[in-house]
């Protein structure tokens, strides 16, 4: 069965932050940008610290010293008698929105994909195949530096692999095992996790992740007299009773 | 025969009851008491503890324990979380300084939480979206703690159990990464 939803996931994210513009426009442009989102050819997110495209007001000053990304694009809010490229008219007007939207998100696709060999472009490198991008992952233990935010757990089945990454290191082939979802739903979670730099790896943080469970499963043990061995088997007894199907339960 | 419990904590009305009422086998017991605090926009407010339970396949119970919400009882935390598989955190949104109350549980229930597994549902986001999502992942990250954050509607059983599922999915991962290194 098609999935109605799936041309939607399948498109880049790409992410806009907002300076210098008041409240009310602010709110505007977010709303504008969400209804326009069945209809971009990126899927736009509002992030604060988006190292995409920067939305500001014509009279905004950057604070000295702020730091900008040179791959990142900047769209212009202003009073003008005609919008042109990288700038638009106040009141905002959906279509010329969405033209510009277009516009800037094939521009940061062009970039990316041009500057990729030489490794410079500080901008997420959201075009390349997140297949590729997460090959580098494979083998090696990665778990959660912080929980994701909600545009990278759009997919319900995104929750619970960011879950199963909060517990301990695991490389993509242990994901995808213990997930049951599918090894490129696995692989392009994992790569949209190290493009927002969560994830953070290695033996160490492994070891570190194993100390309060060696402690917890001494204090269940202790305290309702159940091994170790035996605790999945709970797990899957409180799935059965509370409805749920026991994919989560590994073997 | 085993028990095994887990906890709902969060502050008076984030909805512990309901929680527990949304899964339990039996009606949950309640030791609520008519509101006296004209803070709060409830009739009856638990003073102690409210309790629910699952019976599973194998006649063990689950025990389901809401903690008294206010930090004066916060001995009774104590008691409530030796034993407990893990921790469900209910944080209503409405409130003045809903990080600081997640503060609360988080020092509350460190040992638990550093030992077990957390989860923490937000309530009423749909009415009052501030602080938003990040700012608690952001909190918890600055506390040390990595656990799911989630918006919550407690009066949906689905998104109870959701929680439910994530904190078993995380006990799992640390049971078997215990189990890992013992082989190792």
């Amino acid at each position: 069965m098609t999935d109605p939803t799936e041309p939607v996931l399948r498109r880049t994210e790409l992410t806009f932050s907002i300076e210098g513009l008041s409240a009310r426009e602010e709110l505007l442009l977010k709303s504008l940008v969400r209804l326009l989102s069945f209809k971009t050819q990126q899927h736009w997110l509002y992030s604060a610290d988006s190292l995409h495209l920067r939305v500001q007001a014509d009279s905004y000053k950057a604070q000295p010293g702020a730091s900008i990304c040179k791959a990142q694009q900047v769209l212009i809010l202003g009073i003008a008698a005609m919008p042109r490229q990288g700038f638009l008219c106040l009141p905002l007007r959906a279509h010329e929105l969405e033209v510009e939207l277009n516009r800037i998100g094939a521009l940061i696709g062009h970039t990316t994909l041009a500057a990729q060999p030489s490794g410079t472009l500080d901008a997420p490198s959201v075009l390349v195949q997140k297949s590729d991008v997460a090959e580098p992952l494979q083998g090696s233990a990665q778990k959660l530096r912080q929980w994701p935010p909600p545009h990278l757990l759009a997919q319900p089945s995104r929750v619970r692999l960011a879950t199963l990454l909060t517990g301990r290191p695991l490389t993509l082939e242990q994901l995808q095992r213990i997930s049951g979802h599918s090894l490129l739903d696995c692989k392009n979670f994992l790569a949209d996790l190290a493009q927002a730099k969560l994830l953070t790896g290695g033996v160490q943080a492994q070891a570190q992740a194993h100390i309060p469970a060696a402690q917890h499963t001494q204090q269940v043990a202790s305290s309702s007299a159940h091994a170790p061995p035996s605790a999945p088997s709970l797990f899957a007894r409180i799935r059965l009773r509370l409805g749920l199907q026991t994919a989560g339960s590994h073997g | 025969m085993s028990d095994h419990k887990i906890l709902f904590s969060g502050t008076t009305g984030a909805g512990k009851t309901t929680a527990i009422a949304a899964v339990s086998d039996i009606p949950p017991m309640s030791t609520d008491v008519r509101n006296t605090d004209a803070t709060l926009a409830k009739d009856m407010t638990t003073v102690g503890l409210d309790y629910g339970e699952l019976t599973l396949d194998n006649g063990e119970s689950l025990r389901l324990y809401g903690t008294p919400g206010q930090q004066r009882f916060n001995f009774m935390w104590t008691i409530l979380a030796r034993g407990a598989l893990g921790l469900i955190v209910l944080i209503d949104n409405r409130r003045d300084d809903p990080l600081a109350d997640l503060d609360m549980y988080l020092d509350g229930f460190k040992a638990l939480i550093a030992e077990t597994a957390c989860v923490v549902g937000i309530g009423r986001m749909d009415t009052h979206a501030e602080p938003d999502l990040a700012h608690f992942v952001n909190h918890l990250a600055s506390r040390g703690v990595i656990c799911p954050v989630l918006p919550v509607d407690v009066r949906d059983r689905a998104q109870v159990v959701q929680l439910l599922e994530l904190l078993l999915l995380q006990l799992e991962m640390k049971v078997q990464g215990q189990e890992d290194s013992s082989w190792s």
